[in-house]
């Protein structure tokens, strides 16, 4: 049987200061996305739109990134089922065949 | 085997890679299979496929049937990471793929899903658009080609609409790079130029046809490849057979491509045959084999990335591999170089 989970990416979760706010800049501002630019690059990531090109996200590649992989467990952010290897990417947007922590194949997909 | 790196990417490939356009048509998947582990072991990792293959004849109902033989071969032999995998996807078409819709964001979306499906994997290392929407002047069309395809800003919209999709696929880790093929200096350019204005990917290579018998990129092509860091992968290095001299003497050998195309889709011709004398004589005189002066001949041109060959049976593959990465004296290219301005543009 084949899994189908769908996410949307909440703003918290978008929002690449959540956890660490330490900025004065007010959201919303563009102050507040330079700020948000040059800490995402700062901790080698890449600042860009997502999928629905509304929300800035914080691209970062894993330590992990194309390993090989056998579940979920294997990897920091998502196993790929056909390739069986860790996601080059963090947060993997789109839809993707991944491995589940129990190691079935499930339908990914997080706009 | 050489390697080079791809453009301005950090993608390396070996300076040959094999083609598969017959997979699944003249040459099975047992030997289709055996093709790219034998092209592995010599040191070849870029292997080139597209949606739409195999040829020759493309059909409707054998869409994709290529990349799910490659598929296969990845599935069974768990060697992607081996391998530098590029395909495409097709431009406006008569309807043999997508009803004959080409290149647009939704499309490209739609394309790159079941392209990862058939090749069962997770992600392409070059994604290339077969031809451009507007049309181009490649596939012998330069004889009487009229730019046409739709007003300036028309086609600047859809190459936006198409960089916005390959932003997206990107960022999705669905691709890693994107190339250009049967293209023009004016086509390549705009895509530079459109995707550094908005940020998205940068094209990194240029899939055209290049061989001793076709020499079109030599010019403008040629500058804009070097200057600007697109590297060609040339396509039909043979000249689709003609420059491994089978067809000499009007031989037309059973099995082979102009058995079921008798020109070769209009590059068999006097001119062509009389090319094909001259460069063999060449090769004969330095005690060279014409499919290895060819290949050479074109691995050496300073705005190579790769040089795609196909090969129908496993035998073609052996005798290509057998003189792979030789290079040519000056005498001998001086010569090459002469006997084109004696036989330009056959076809």
């Amino acid at each position: 049987m084949r899994l189908v989970l769908v996410g949307l990416l909440a703003l918290a979760a978008c929002n690449p200061l959540s956890g660490s706010r330490t900025s004065e800049a007010e959201e919303g501002t563009q102050a507040f996305v330079e700020q948000a630019r040059a800490r995402c690059e700062a901790r080698g990531g890449n600042f860009g739109s997502g999928s629905a090109g509304v929300v800035n996200i914080c691209y970062v590649t894993p330590k992990d990134a194309n390993q090989s992989c056998s579940t979920a467990t294997d990897c920091e952010g998502q196993c790929l089922a056909r390739s069986r290897t860790c996601a080059p990417v963090i947060p993997l947007i789109g839809c993707h065949e991944v491995l589940l922590e129990n190691g079935q194949v499930a339908e990914f997909c997080q706009d | 085997m050489r390697r080079t790196l791809l453009g301005t990417s950090d993608l390396e490939v070996s300076q040959f890679a094999l083609g598969t356009m017959t997979f699944g048509s003249q040459t099975s998947e047992a030997d289709a299979h055996r093709q790219i582990d034998m092209a592995l072991d010599a040191g070849i990792d870029l292997v080139d496929t597209a949606e739409m293959y195999p040829v020759n004849p493309v059909r409707a109902e054998t869409v994709g049937r290529t990349e799910e033989i490659i598929g296969r071969w990845i599935a069974a032999s768990g060697r992607r990471g081996e391998i530098v995998l590029a395909t495409k996807i097709t431009g406006e078409n008569g309807g043999t793929v997508r009803g004959g819709r080409g290149i647009h964001g939704d499309t490209m979306i739609e394309a790159v899903d079941s392209s990862l499906k058939r090749l069962q994997t997770d992600v392409i290392d070059v994604y290339q658009l077969h031809w451009p929407n507007r049309g181009s002047f490649h596939f012998r069309q330069h004889w009487d080609y009229v730019p046409g395809g739709g007003t300036k800003a028309e086609i600047e919209a859809n190459i936006v609409e198409v960089l916005e999709a390959m932003t997206r696929l990107q960022r999705e880790g669905k691709v890693r790079h994107f190339g250009l093929s049967n293209e023009s200096t004016w086509g390549t350019a705009a895509w530079l130029r459109l995707a550094a204005e908005i940020g998205a990917p940068r094209m990194i290579s240029i899939q055209n046809e290049y061989s001793m018998l076709c020499r079109q990129f030599d010019t403008d092509l040629a500058e804009l490849a070097v200057r600007e860091e697109v590297g060609l992968l040339a396509y039909s290095p043979l000249g689709t057979g003609l420059l491994t001299g089978k067809y000499r003497g009007g031989a037309v050998p059973p099995g082979s491509r102009m058995s079921i195309n008798a020109n070769l889709s209009g590059r068999a011709n006097p001119r062509a045959h009389a090319a094909v004398e001259a460069y063999a004589a060449i090769a004969e005189r330095h005690g060279l084999d014409l499919v290895h002066m060819s290949l050479a001949f074109c691995a050496a041109r300073p705005f190579m990335g790769s040089v795609i060959f196909g090969a129908t049976g496993v035998d073609q593959l052996e005798h290509i591999l057998a003189g792979i990465g030789m290079t040519l004296s000056e005498e001998v290219r001086n010569e090459i170089n002469a006997a084109h301005r004696d036989h330009p543009m056959p076809f």
